[in-house]
């Protein structure tokens, strides 16, 4: 280590004695770097989290009609989309408004969504998101439920609830004789974590729900594609485009809920902004300190120039100070960061936020996805900032000339 | 015999208030190696500004200086500073120690700024500080030491890179009369050992007349001599 490397380390963490200087500063950095990061982690992960959430929900891909309410003779198109490159599974899907009814007079609407039991799990982790019961026992009689609409209807596994489309009831007023709806056992809970499914889905087979919005045995209300490379989906979107007709369209992913996921990129860079003019104010009120802490080592300054240190040595000892005080408060904040993030469903709690979390975010546990980028932007940023903060007290120190330094001391 | 200090026509002055104050006057002086000067003076002749400019702290208006045949005059910073750490040593009349390093660092620091290694240095200072009487304190922060320890250290930081010369500004200025007879005698003594140059300014005139040669700086001028 070069002496003034030592030396910086040895003027900041004094032997048998306690770093005020050291402990201040650092701590300041840290905490700084810890609402910077905990911030960017919290609105990276919520936005993860949606887009996640919107891939398994939609499938990477979609094919639907941007006209009319059917995809017709869908058994056909899916072949032809399951043969194009880069495409892993197909499945179909038939989706519209329900009326759930669980006594007479105890009705709520809700979303249906019929799939293919045989290939949904190809397309979507739905499957893997069914409790209390089996996603395998879903047939034409039976349902499952999203958990947060059964709590709310106080349903459970077992009990039975009739389901009935508007189309159907748009039918009946019309005139036209149809069967009376079936009463359908609920067969498992859906609990995705994603309350905006778990609040209003009720999920039945493909027939089932052909047979509630009067669609024929090849119709469908789209097809959903899993890609074997997810950010490949807007060429795969692309190349749909010639097997498809003028009513029916290819989209990727993002292109649903867009406006939100847009809105959480926003608030996240106004955080950024925000988390950064603080550690501004931080940086500058460290380099004031460190100014102070030059100034009363007027006389070392000019010791060490009268032993032969060169300005260069003497700039490199305070900047390295800064820079020390920068990248240990960035590591301290880093482990702030891990620490608060670890319990970070506790303190939702403790702030008594889990509500809006559910309402606002439509998540029942606060997500966490790290993202190596914010990190290592963190920490440019905080070394950066510490150094530059540094820079006038060294600039300082290393043009002092030694017989001054010592007779002012 | 080799001249390892060289000073010709040295001249400062500073602007006060009252007017421009001559502080030297023509100093010339040389010192060979291995010989002790005494330079003595009355408080505010300029002693220690004589000093500073000979250790190239500070720059003379006018004149010539050399370290070891090679002038210095008119250099930068940077080579001053460099051949300052090799060719001087320095002792203060505050010792300033590096309150934050051992006894032991304080000395192998000055090696480390000449641009040896630690490692190197260290058998090196641990000799000297056992020399000085502090083999016992290697490892003693300055404000664990006495005044006197203090000074010892300093004394082994000024040898540590073996300078063919050393300035001592009032050495024993800040230390009582017996202590500082013995700082006197060991600098006087570890300098003559190692046949090292020394330019003390000094206020005693028993200190002074220990010297090869007994200066006086007076009127800005540097007279052979021993009363003021």
């Amino acid at each position: 280590m070069s002496w003034p490397l030592f030396l910086s380390f040895r003027q900041l963490f004094p032997p048998k004695k306690f770093p005020v200087f050291a402990t201040v500063s650092i701590l300041g950095v840290a905490l700084g770097v810890a609402a910077l990061l905990i911030v960017q982690t919290v609105m990276n992960s919520f936005g993860e989290e949606h887009r996640k959430r919107i891939r398994e929900s939609v499938g990477d891909v979609v094919i639907s009609p941007d006209f009319g309410n059917r995809v017709a003779d869908t058994p056909a198109l899916m072949k032809s989309l399951a043969a194009l490159t880069g495409v892993a599974a197909v499945a179909p899907q038939v989706e519209g408004p329900v009326i759930i009814e669980r006594r007479k007079d105890d009705i709520v609407f809700g979303v249906m969504r019929g799939i293919d039991v045989n290939r949904e799990g190809a397309v979507s982790p739905l499957p893997s998101f069914v409790i209390d019961g089996k996603f395998d026992d879903l047939d034409d009689d039976r349902v499952i439920v999203g958990r947060t609409l059964a709590r709310r209807l106080g349903l459970y596994t077992g009990a039975k609830i009739t389901l009935q489309s508007p189309v159907r009831v748009a039918r009946s007023l019309g005139g036209e004789k149809l069967d009376l709806p079936k009463e359908l056992e609920i067969c498992g809970l859906l609990h995705s974590g994603f309350n905006d499914v778990d609040a209003n889905t009720v999920i039945v087979t493909l027939r089932t729900a052909r047979s509630m919005q009067m669609l024929g045995a090849k119709d469908s209300t789209g097809i959903r594609l899993k890609l074997t490379d997810k950010d490949a989906a807007e060429a795969v979107a692309r190349s749909c485009a010639h097997l498809l007709t003028d009513e029916i369209s290819a989209k990727p992913w993002y292109l649903f809920n867009q406006h939100f996921l847009q809105a959480v990129a926003m608030e996240k860079q106004m955080l950024f902004l925000l988390m950064f003019i603080i550690t501004l104010v931080a940086s500058f009120s460290i380099g004031s300190t460190l100014f102070s802490h030059v100034v009363r080592r007027n006389r070392e300054i000019g010791l060490l120039g009268a032993l032969g240190a060169k300005p260069a040595n003497i700039l490199t000892l305070y900047l390295s100070q800064g820079f020390l005080v920068g990248l240990l408060g960035f590591a301290l904040g880093v482990a702030m960061t891990f620490l608060v993030l670890t319990f970070r469903q506790e303190i939702v709690g403790l702030l008594g936020a889990n509500d809006v979390l559910l309402k606002q975010y439509k998540f029942d546990r606060v997500p966490l996805y790290y993202n190596t980028a914010d990190f290592v932007k963190a920490g440019v940023l905080t070394l950066g900032l510490m150094t530059v903060a540094a820079l006038l007290p060294a600039l300082w120190a290393s043009r002092r000339k030694p017989s001054e330094a010592m007779r002012d001391a | 015999m080799s001249v390892v200090l060289f000073a010709s026509g040295l001249t400062k002055s500073f602007a006060s208030p009252g007017g421009k104050i001559e502080i030297l006057r023509g100093v010339n002086l040389e010192v060979n190696a291995g010989e002790c000067v005494s330079i003595r003076g009355e408080s505010g002749a300029g002693k220690t500004t004589l000093l500073q400019i000979l250790g190239g702290l500070e720059k003379p208006d006018t004149g010539e200086l050399r370290w070891n045949g090679e002038t210095v005059t008119g250099k930068g910073n940077r080579f001053l500073a460099e051949r300052r750490a090799r060719l001087l040593g320095y002792v203060f009349q505050s010792f300033h120690l590096v309150p934050e390093l051992s006894a032991l660092e304080n000395v192998t620091l000055a090696a480390r700024i000449a641009g040896r290694p630690a490692k190197a240095a260290l058998p090196e200072a641990k000799s000297l500080l056992v020399r000085v009487g502090l083999g016992h304190r290697l490892d003693h922060l300055p404000g664990k030491l006495s005044g006197g320890e203090c000074q010892r250290v300093a004394i082994a930081r000024a040898l540590v890179n073996r300078p063919p010369l050393v300035l001592a500004d009032e050495p024993t200025g800040n230390l009582d009369e017996n202590t500082g007879e013995s700082i006197m005698r060991l600098l006087l003594d570890m300098t003559r050992e190692r046949g090292v140059a020394l330019a003390l300014v000094t206020h005693s005139p028993a200190f002074a007349a220990r010297a090869d040669r007994r200066l006086i700086l007076r009127h800005g001028e540097l007279h052979e001599g021993e009363s003021l």
